[in-house]
């Protein structure tokens, strides 16, 4: 078991060192690399030799496990291995040439991917490079490596192939130039495996749309960029098609286009400009390079996507059309759908879940860019008061503080932090009455961490419940709301900020969750959302039953009954997470892998790699945002990134073509919060979620799933429709 | 046109002038002519004389002021309302509609709050008289028991074998809060560990869902910090149960008792200056439980079963002058048609009565008597009240709770209640009754017919 697990392992390290070179972790683009390599034996051969030596050696010298894995490391040397299987007659030193020149590429591997991180760049085929120089400068001192002839004489080797009539074709192929053209994409194509042949480049491009539409796309975009700058530059086309050359343009075009930036218009325009600098690359590199007897192979490629890359990191104003991949997902088309998913996603991610920092239903009576004090520097704050019914702040005549609802109630801490500044001894306003003086009035700030601050002002004098340098914990009681400062009634100010000083600048920062109430439509739960002027607002509970089914914590193993089609079946599994700290359940049986965000009350799936017919993925879709608080008829929204989607190979292959410049499917989501038995003590919660699939913004299937929480939170779902039953056991 | 003026008897009265204030000697009593911009007299004239009428906006503002006091200064706050108080169906309807629970101290209440639709399961049974069958049909319809004494807890033991639903219960607490009398007649006592010792009894019986703690310390509470002492012995039993079991309880039940704006018989200052606010009683009780050791994960929903303190304001009792008679000594006295049999707080309070119309300046210590011909039906010993004629009318305020309970049908019928609404348009809710609806109920033996 243990040893074919390994096994499966090394296999798959060593089909993704093939794919690695379309910046793919596709298998089965890998596979047709590895079919192609062949079609010259021996420079297959020693492709092989190369990585089988680098995978070796890099896993019992121990370099980052997960890079080997990935093919990171090797697929330098595969290529070197292919260049050497080409250009020399095969032999025994041949091999032990090979073996040398495959540890070098694989130190250079490590060694040049640790330098760039410190640039956040790629390695890209640099290592292969300094490799294949060194073989250029270096072979000839060894008498027993001898170059081989095949593959200079194009026509020779069509001959032996095809014989005459395939030169025949040959010639006639060349006489059109879109068709000449073509023919070129391929040879070009092929070229990257050292297989100058039609048919190999042919077989690439069937393996780059498999593994991704936009590749292809970007492949053709990059070839043809060059190809028309060759043209109007009136630059001999001949050299293009003749050299090894042209793949540069493909796979800078794959590189910059829609692999390192978020593939869309931009990125595609860009194109256009950066492949005649490719050109102008590779015409001045190949000038210079025929001096000294080395070929340029990728070097155009690698200067220019390297230089593209590092100044785009350099621009000051990066939220214009390109957009740098933050988290690689080794595919253009899951690039694009995670970063379109995470405009309105992820970016909770990078917040604190804040809590509103009061009890009870409180009332926004001024909210960003507000009419008051809340502009320019501060526009990013809220001034929360308390309302009876009837709209008004205060009981009586409003003449004193304490008619005022909001004066003298408990304000708590919004996250977790340390006290960093306290201001005291103001004392409260008279109704009507600023003090411009000490415009904050009281005031507390409480840090949570280097670049977040919270601060709360206009409070009661003396009221303070913590001191400076206390550490206090989210829902801690720092002091009571008063009208200290800037303040003509009792209200309480709430700002974030970046820096702890008081009066610092606001910065635009959401809570993680509340409720709004409003008479005409009820509860509505706002889960990373910012208050509105005159919502009235209050903290979402945790609902104990809906706790306990959501309490995923890493090592818990759930085990599900499952009944579909007939068939029941157990499964069962286990909460775990990674070095990155990502959370996912990981179902052993259908090698499935459902990665979930959890911010202790929000709980939403992020990532879904494995079996899409498993149950696990059922699972991932009808839990696919949750939030542990039950409110009745509250909802939530999502939308789930197209690629997650079941059958997204079938539905979605003309979409992943346009994807960059149009969407034309949406996949929506929606959790409904049914029922609940008894809110002080519930038995039984019943849930809908709904997943909806839209063409053309038309309604094309509705995925349902119903599900339920019993006693003891254990879960029951199930998509009536897709015969699918699961029940939950411990 | 000038309006004739009333004419009034003269009287010769020795002047019994108290400190006069800076609008000197004035005691003119300002009359109450309208209910929520309804007109009195539109009233009595379409429901008769007397008549009960409850303000369905002051019901609203005084439950929202309630809520909020508790609301603002704790996460989780329900509120129960006390059938005893006023078990009319529109009336807890109304309070069900704002979101109340039901509490309730009798099967009658049980099922009364059953019939106004509330989920059983947001019926709260308190009270020392819970029949066996009453019991059972509570634990089948996971309404929450509150067990009052150890004979109850046995049988709630034995009938949680002969069914399939766990009892979902709670135990009344009683305890020294500083305030006397103690009511240690309800409930099981903290001082002595009685109340300890039945936790332990249904906690190991592994029998019940142990939901929460409940106490009511007394009646007309004119102190907040009693219900910080209170809550204080509470929190501390759930966090011993906390403890010893592992088991986080699910709420905390302050009872009632708070006090509404009346003034007591015998007291020095009136009530609206002297009775607690809403703020008061929260402010203690939710300093405590915030302030006690019950994990901060965990705390306990607060209940609350405040009856009077909710619904006095917003009764009125409309009458009209029967008669004046000047008694032997001197003292100036009116008849009223409303009696001690409808207004049974007469016992407890001064209520303040208020003329219905316009009157003259002129007040005199009056005693206020009913219509029954009992010696005992005294509204008022003595208040300062204007001459009013026959026929006129009276109003007396904060009449809210109990009245509509705890009245006797006695010599009369008793009178229509009347509910108006918050757009100003009155809803009979109760029918004065007629002689039929006394009749009904009885029974002749053959041999009387």
């Amino acid at each position: 078991m243990n040893t074919e697990k390994t096994d499966h392992k090394h296999w798959n390290s060593f089909l993704l060192s093939y794919s690695q070179v379309f910046f793919s972790n596709s298998k089965i683009l890998g596979s047709l690399l590895l079919l192609v390599s062949f079609m010259d034996f021996w420079s297959g051969f020693f492709g092989v030799f190369s990585v089988l030596v680098s995978l070796v050696f890099a896993r019992q010298l121990g370099f980052e496990k997960e890079s080997t894995d990935k093919g990171v490391f090797t697929y330098n040397s595969l290529l070197t291995g292919l260049g050497i299987g080409l250009y020399f007659q095969p032999s025994f030193s041949l091999l032990l040439y090979t073996l040398v020149i495959s540890l070098l590429v694989l130190f250079l591997s490590v060694g040049i991917s640790r330098y760039m991180r410190n640039y956040g760049l790629p390695f890209l085929s640099i290592p292969f490079l300094l490799g294949m120089w060194m073989v250029d400068l270096s072979a000839h001192s060894f008498y027993t490596i001898g170059l081989s002839d095949r593959g200079i004489f194009l026509l020779n080797e069509l001959f032996g192939i095809g014989g005459f009539s395939l030169i025949q074709f040959y010639d006639w192929l060349s006489k059109f130039p879109l068709l000449y053209s073509l023919e070129v994409y391929f040879l070009s194509l092929g070229a990257i495996f050292f297989q100058y042949q039609v048919l190999a480049g042919i077989i690439i491009a069937i393996g780059i749309i498999i593994h991704s539409r936009i590749a292809f796309l970007l492949s053709l975009l990059g070839f043809y960029a060059a190809w028309l700058f060759y043209y109007f530059m009136g630059a001999s086309l001949y050299d293009l098609s003749y050299s090894y050359i042209g793949f540069n343009f493909i796979l800078t075009a794959i590189a910059l286009g829609g692999f390192f930036l978020i593939p869309n218009k931009y990125s595609m325009g860009w194109m256009l400009l950066i492949l005649p600098i490719v050109v102008l690359t590779t015409m001045a590199s190949m000038a210079l390079f025929s001096h000294f007897g080395i070929g340029i192979y990728a070097l155009p490629f690698n200067i220019v996507v390297l230089l593209f890359l590092y100044a785009n990191k350099l621009r000051t104003k990066q939220n214009l059309g390109l957009k740098e991949v933050t988290v690689q997902h080794f595919s253009p088309e899951q690039n694009l759908y995670y970063s379109l998913e995470a405009e309105h996603r992820f970016m909770d991610l990078k917040y604190f879940p804040i809590r509103l920092p009061v009890q009870g239903e409180w009332s926004i009576s001024q909210a960003h860019n507000g009419e008051y004090t809340h502009r320019e520097k501060w526009k990013h704050a809220w001034d929360f008061v308390m309302l009876k019914s009837n709209g008004e702040q205060y009981q009586d005549l409003g003449e004193r503080l304490t008619d005022y609802l909001c004066y003298n109630k408990s304000i708590v801490a919004c996250y977790d932090g340390v006290v960093e500044e306290i201001a005291n001894g103001i004392e409260d306003n008279k109704i009507g009455h600023q003090n411009l003086t000490n415009n904050w009035g009281n005031t507390i700030i409480i840090k949570h961490s280097e670049f977040l601050y919270s601060k709360y002002s206009h409070l009661k004098k003396n009221s303070f419940e913590v001191k400076k340098g206390d550490w206090i914990r989210k829902g801690q009681l720092i002091g009571k709301v008063g009208n200290s400062g800037r303040s003509p009634f009792p209200h309480l100010h709430f700002q974030l900020q970046k820096t702890p000083f008081i009066g610092s600048e606001t910065i635009n920062y959401p809570f993680s969750s509340y409720l709004t109430n409003k008479p005409e439509s009820g509860n509505k739960l706002h889960i990373y959302d910012y208050p509105k002027l005159e919502d009235k607002l209050k903290i979402t509970e945790s609902n104990e039953l809906l706790s306990s089914a959501l309490k995923w914590d890493v090592g818990r193993e759930m085990i599900f009954e499952i009944k579909s089609k007939g068939i029941t079946k157990n499964y069962s599994w286990t909460i775990e997470s990674d070095l990155y700290k990502n959370t996912y359940i990981h179902c052993k049986e259908s090698h499935s892998f459902a990665y979930f965000y959890n911010d202790g009350a929000l709980i939403y799936f992020k990532n879904f790699i494995g079996d899409k017919s498993s149950a696990l993925y059922h699972f991932f879709l009808a839990f696919y945002k949750i939030h542990h608080s039950f409110y009745v008829n509250t909802v939530l929204n999502d939308e789930i990134a197209l690629h997650l989607s079941r059958d997204h190979y079938k539905n979605g292959f003309l979409q992943d073509f346009i994807a960059p410049f149009y969407i034309y499917r949406r996949i929506k989501y929606k959790m409904k919060y049914l029922s609940i038995d008894d809110e002080l003590s519930p038995q039984l919660i019943k849930l809908k979620s709904s997943i909806k699939h839209y063409k053309f913004d038309k309604l094309t299937h509705t995925d349902t799933y119903h599900i339920q929480i019993h006693t003891k939170g254990y879960i029951e779902f199930n998509n009536i429709e897709k015969d699918f039953y699961a029940i939950q056991n411990n | 046109m000038m309006k004739k003026k009333i004419f009034e008897k003269p009287i010769i009265t020795k002047i019994n002038a108290g400190v006069p204030d800076k609008f000197g000697m004035q005691n003119q009593i300002k009359a109450i002519t309208h209910i929520d911009q309804v007109a009195i007299k539109d009233i009595i004239a379409e429901y008769g004389s007397p008549v009960f009428v409850i303000s369905e906006q002051t019901m609203e503002e005084t439950y929202e002021t309630a809520l909020q006091a508790f609301s603002t200064r704790y996460p989780k706050v329900q509120f129960a309302w006390s059938y005893k108080t006023n078990y009319l169906n529109a009336v807890c309807r109304k309070y069900h509609q704002l979101g109340s629970w039901a509490e309730v101290v009798s099967g009658f209440e049980y099922h009364k709050a059953l019939s106004n639709g509330v989920e059983p399961n947001k019926i709260i049974f308190n009270g020392p008289d819970k029949s066996d069958e009453d019991l059972l049909l509570a634990i089948e319809n996971k309404s929450l028991i509150h067990i009052d004494h150890f004979e109850e807890l046995y049988t709630i033991l034995k009938l949680a074998n002969t069914t399939e639903n766990k009892p979902k219960v709670a135990i009344r607490v009683n305890m020294d809060t500083g305030v006397y009398p103690m009511w240690d007649r309800f409930g099981f006592n903290y001082e002595n560990g009685d109340a300890w010792n039945a936790i332990n009894r249904l906690m190991l019986s592994k029998k019940v869902d142990f939901m929460g703690l409940h106490t009511h310390i007394g009646t007309y509470i004119m102190v907040g910090w009693a219900y910080g002492n209170a809550a204080k012995k509470l929190a501390d039993l759930a966090v011993k149960i906390e403890k010893k079991f592992n088991h986080y309880i699910k709420y905390i039940d302050m009872g009632g008792g708070f006090a509404s704006k009346n003034t007591l018989k015998g007291a020095f200052l009136p009530g609206t200056d002297t009775c607690p606010s809403f703020d008061d009683y929260a402010e203690s009780i939710t300093n405590a439980l915030i302030g006690s050791d019950i994990n901060p994960e965990h705390m306990p929903t607060l209940f609350l079963e405040t009856g009077r303190a909710l619904i006095d304001d917003a009764g009125y009792l409309l009458g009209s002058i029967i008669g004046n008679k000047r008694l032997t000594s001197g003292r100036a006295s009116t008849i009223l048609d409303i009696g001690v049999n409808i207004l049974f707080t007469s016992f407890w309070y001064d209520h303040l009565l208020y003329p219905a119309e316009e009157t003259s300046n002129y007040t005199e210590d009056t005693t206020v008597y009913g219509p029954l011909c009992m010696n005992i039906d005294v509204i008022r010993e003595s208040l300062p009240f204007p001459n009013m004629k026959k026929g006129q009318h009276v109003v007396i305020k904060r009449i809210g709770a109990y009245n509509m309970t705890q009245w006797m049908q006695f010599i009369t019928h008793r009178p229509a209640i009347v509910m108006i609404d918050k757009e100003g348009k009155t809803h009979l809710v109760r029918k004065r009754e007629t002689n039929e609806s006394i009749v009904n109920e009885e029974l002749v033996p053959d041999y009387l017919q």
